[in-house]
């Protein structure tokens, strides 16, 4: 089963460490505008967000594309472009509801994260795990344990 | 490439801009950061002058390795003349500004002059703009992070900027940047209160191109990975740097009541753990796995529901320990209170605690204090002098002065009671018990200071085989050693040892916690040499690093003899000597440093730098670190 | 060096600075070397420091 990238931003600490080893991964510089991931923050309220590609089902940025230049991938569970294809219209900028279909002005193409090629980056220096890499099926009962533990303490007083 | 950022020399007096590039002599010989701008103010600043005049000149900049792979690779540094010492004003903080001033093409700036109005710099991608700031002339520091983001309609805008404090000079007013982030020591706000300079603005989207990107991102998780897995990382990612006063405070090494007790009993309510009704969370700077950051939100009292970050250490002891009072709400509304006004906790703690002894002992009263109860345990007389100070009224504006000044202004007999040195105060430790924390804080270079140099892990009772390993690399020691931190033999290496590791990494712009700071296990002279390799492509052995690192400090000692330092400002108060420790653990009960034993571990201190009985470089050690030409004026 | 899985739990004596491992969870312990009680407190199941000592002892000296 493909992994997916699961987002937890209650464990985010706005490090953006992710968003520099993604740049490096994928253009050898540190530069959070050419990282595939960015973190969202409102810092006065120390609310951050991860945001990146959500690999959709039925990607918007694939609906518009006029060259199908991108497609699904169902062996890694993402959306991939093919650059051989892609003539730099941006409309899939515009359908993106997330704003994670970007503009690399450095290469001067469209990006987005294509999960390193099932070897992510970002996840592998993420140690407070608020991005993670997990098996597609699995990920939800994951996260009802997480949620219960918080609980798990207090019911064991209550029984 | 990493190495390519510029310079640029801003005159605020005529508004002229200069960017230059920086050549790779001096990056070899200083590498960036703290060590390049002690040599650009030794360069470009003439002796003598007033701090708080447009003569000063104030440099901000990135250390070399910020954002690039190298674990925090975060940190700003900012150095001046301080207005507070007279000596080397010189100021580091980590959150985002750093990076960001990086992207945008930039590695140091020196600012000159003094704008007529209020303005603030706006840099974006190797342009430098210098905007009005008289309608945000007067908000806090919070505001005006927002207030100018708005402006310039971009919340990744980063900004450090200066509150109400810098702009009225306090002279310990503290540049700020994020919620939190503070250059806190010398009062470098003051600084850029005094060039009528509210902030500077930063945005960039320019590569920092890495030179060996697989190598350093396989170097960086090693490194990461290896910090993350000690029992110091576990303990710093829940509670931050408050941790430290289970130790200090357990064993009898906390300021209680100024200097009156070694011990703050009954303290529960300002240990760390007590943080966790008030926490919502953690937060880290850039790059950063330890995340020391503390978030929390004030629950009750009139600042119900404020969100802030931190407290730190510092603040367990100014708004804590040092003024006799017990309850975290007081920390946290303290904490939260000197950020917005951008003023250093550390300072503004010690001196209120400092007028408290006085009023406990008579010699100011309510005439003085505008009948404000200065004693130990009155919380709201904390928080009223927080206030007054940030706005230099009444009373406060004495306290303003810092100690120097507010002892000349108060009388001869305050000065006893004052822990200071240099004219800069003491963190909250109790150093009677400890005597490498003792050299640290008496030949600090920027005053008083526990960031200079402390061997912290002098209190871990580590074994001599370890200490070894540390403290006898990357240059040859082969004096002795102690694990005990009640010693005298062996601390001065290890003051030596740590002032040369805090240096270097505040060249590389790399937090010190990542560092042998708290902990033995973390980053070295070897790290700091391949992380340098693996982005840059500069091959400087850890012995060089050590060079570099001595270079720059040896520097600044330099400075500050131009300024009229001597060996007897490398000292401590008296009561160091004259009072012993009243509590604590068995161990360190009833101590107090020895006059003979401190003056035999200086002479030491001196001895290791290359330095004469005086405590001035002498010539042999100029030639051998290329300072003898100084200053060179290469750039 | 990493923090080896004997290490884990285990807490050093401020007072004589030999180590122990406290039961897991408890928030007072004794050190059985010098006998001094502590208060503990945990930042994960498996790391436990010293958080204070227990001041209504420290007091009566």
């Amino acid at each position: 089963m493909a992994k997916m990238i699961v987002v937890d931003h209650i464990k985010c600490t706005g490090c953006r460490n992710c968003e520099l080893v993604c740049s490096v991964r994928n253009t050898g510089a540190s530069n959070p505008s050419r990282a595939r991931i960015n973190v969202i923050k409102w810092e006065s309220e120390g609310f951050y967000f991860p945001m990146l590609c959500q690999q959709c089902q039925n990607p918007a940025c694939m609906a518009v594309c006029p060259k199908d230049a991108i497609s699904k991938d169902d062996n890694l569970g993402r959306v991939v472009i093919d650059y051989n294809l892609c003539i730099g219209c941006q409309l899939c900028v515009a359908a993106c509801p997330f704003g994670c279909m970007s503009v690399d002005t450095v290469e001067n193409r469209v990006i987005k994260c294509e999960l390193c090629d099932g070897d992510p980056e970002c996840v592998k220096f993420c140690d407070s795990k608020a991005i993670d890499y997990i098996e597609a099926d699995i990920v939800t009962l994951k996260k009802k344990r997480a949620a219960i533990e918080k609980f798990s303490e207090l019911m064991k007083r209550l029984a | 490439m990493a190495l390519n950022r510029k310079i640029a020399y801003i005159d605020l007096t005529t508004g002229e801009i200069d960017i230059k590039p920086i050549p790779l002599k001096l990056r070899e010989l200083y590498l960036g950061g703290r060590g390049l701008d002690v040599y650009l103010l030794y360069n470009h600043l003439r002796a003598g002058v007033d701090a708080l005049s447009s003569e000063n000149v104030l440099l901000v900049s990135a250390g070399i390795l910020v954002g690039t792979l190298a674990s925090a690779s975060t940190r700003t540094h900012v150095a001046a003349k301080s207005p507070l010492t007279g000596f080397i004003g010189s100021s580091n903080m980590g959150g985002f500004f750093a990076p960001e001033l990086r992207w945008a093409g930039f590695d140091h700036l020196v600012i000159k002059g003094k704008a007529e109005k209020p303005v603030y710099l706006w840099i974006n991608n190797g342009k430098i703009e210098i905007r009005n700031a008289e309608n945000i002339w007067g908000e806090g520091t919070y505001n005006t992070q927002t207030a100018i983001r708005e402006e310039l309609s971009d919340d990744e805008v980063q900004i450090m900027c200066i509150g109400p404090a810098g702009e009225k000079l306090v002279r310990f007013a503290n540049v700020r940047t994020g919620y939190k982030n503070s250059g806190g020591r010398t009062g470098m706000g003051a600084v850029l209160g005094s060039k009528n300079l509210k902030a500077i603005a930063v945005r960039g989207t320019m590569d920092i191109n890495i030179k060996y990107p697989d190598k350093a991102l396989e170097y960086n998780k090693k490194i990461i990975d290896r910090i993350t897995s000690t029992k110091f990382c576990q303990i710093m990612q829940k509670w931050g740097t408050m941790f430290i006063y289970g130790v200090t405070n357990t064993t009898g090494l906390v300021r209680v009541n100024n200097f009156q007790l070694n011990q703050h009993k009954f303290s529960e309510d300002i240990e760390c753990e007590s943080i966790e009704k008030y926490s919502v969370g953690t937060a880290g700077c850039f790059g950063c796995q330890i995340h020391c950051r503390g978030k929390y939100v004030i629950r009750t009292g009139s600042y119900a529901g404020t969100y802030s970050e931190g407290p730190e250490y510092t603040s367990q002891g100014a708004f804590g320990a040092e003024v006799g009072c017990r309850n975290m709400e007081t920390i946290l509304i303290g904490n939260h209170l000197v950020n917005d006004y951008g003023l250093d906790t550390l300072e503004t703690g010690s001196l209120i605690a400092w007028a408290m002894e006085l009023y406990e002992n008579g010699i100011i009263t309510d005439r003085d204090t505008d009948g404000i109860k200065l004693r130990f345990g009155n919380d709201n007389a904390v928080i009223e002098m927080i206030h007054k100070i940030a706005k230099r009224e009444g009373f406060g504006d004495v306290l303003a002065e810092g100690p120097v000044r507010a002892i000349g202004k108060i009388g001869k007999e305050s000065e006893r009671y004052c822990i200071h040195v240099k004219g800069m105060s003491n963190l909250h430790s109790d150093e009677r018990a400890t005597p490498s924390l003792a050299l640290g804080i008496a030949t600090a270079s920027r005053g008083s200071d526990h960031l200079r140099s402390r061997p912290a892990i002098d209190l871990y009772h580590l074994p001599l085989e370890l200490l070894k390993k540390i403290y006898c690399q990357p240059t040859p020691y082969d004096g002795p050693l102690s694990s005990d931190y009640r010693d005298y033999t062996g601390k001065a290496r290890m003051v030596q040892w740590q002032e040369m590791c805090y240096e270097a990494v505040d060249c590389l712009g790399v937090c010190k916690y990542h560092t042998i700071f708290l902990s033995p296990n973390l980053m070295n002279f070897e790290d700091f040499s391949n992380f340098l390799f693996y982005n840059t492509g500069l091959k400087i052995e850890p012995e060089k690093i050590w060079e570099v690192a001595d270079r720059a400090y040896t520097l600044e000692r330099l400075f500050n003899i131009r300024e009229g330092l001597t060996r007897k400002d490398d000292w401590l108060p008296d009561r160091y000597f004259d009072e012993p420790t009243p509590l604590g653990l068995d161990i360190v009960k009833g101590k107090k440093i020895d006059r003979k034993k401190f003056k035999k571990m200086l002479d030491e201190y001196y001895e290791l730098h290359g330095w004469d009985e005086n405590g001035v470089p002498t010539a042999e050690i100029l030639e051998k670190l290329s300072l003898d030409k100084e200053p060179t004026h290469i750039l | 060096m990493k923090k080896g899985k004997s290490r884990e739990g285990e807490v050093r004596c401020l007072n004589c600075f030999s180590r122990f491992r406290p039961a897991p969870g408890v928030e007072r312990a004794f050190c059985p070397e010098c006998k001094m009680e502590w208060r503990i407190s945990w930042a994960s199941k498996k790391t436990a420091k010293i958080r204070g000592p227990v001041w209504e002892k420290v007091s009566k000296e």
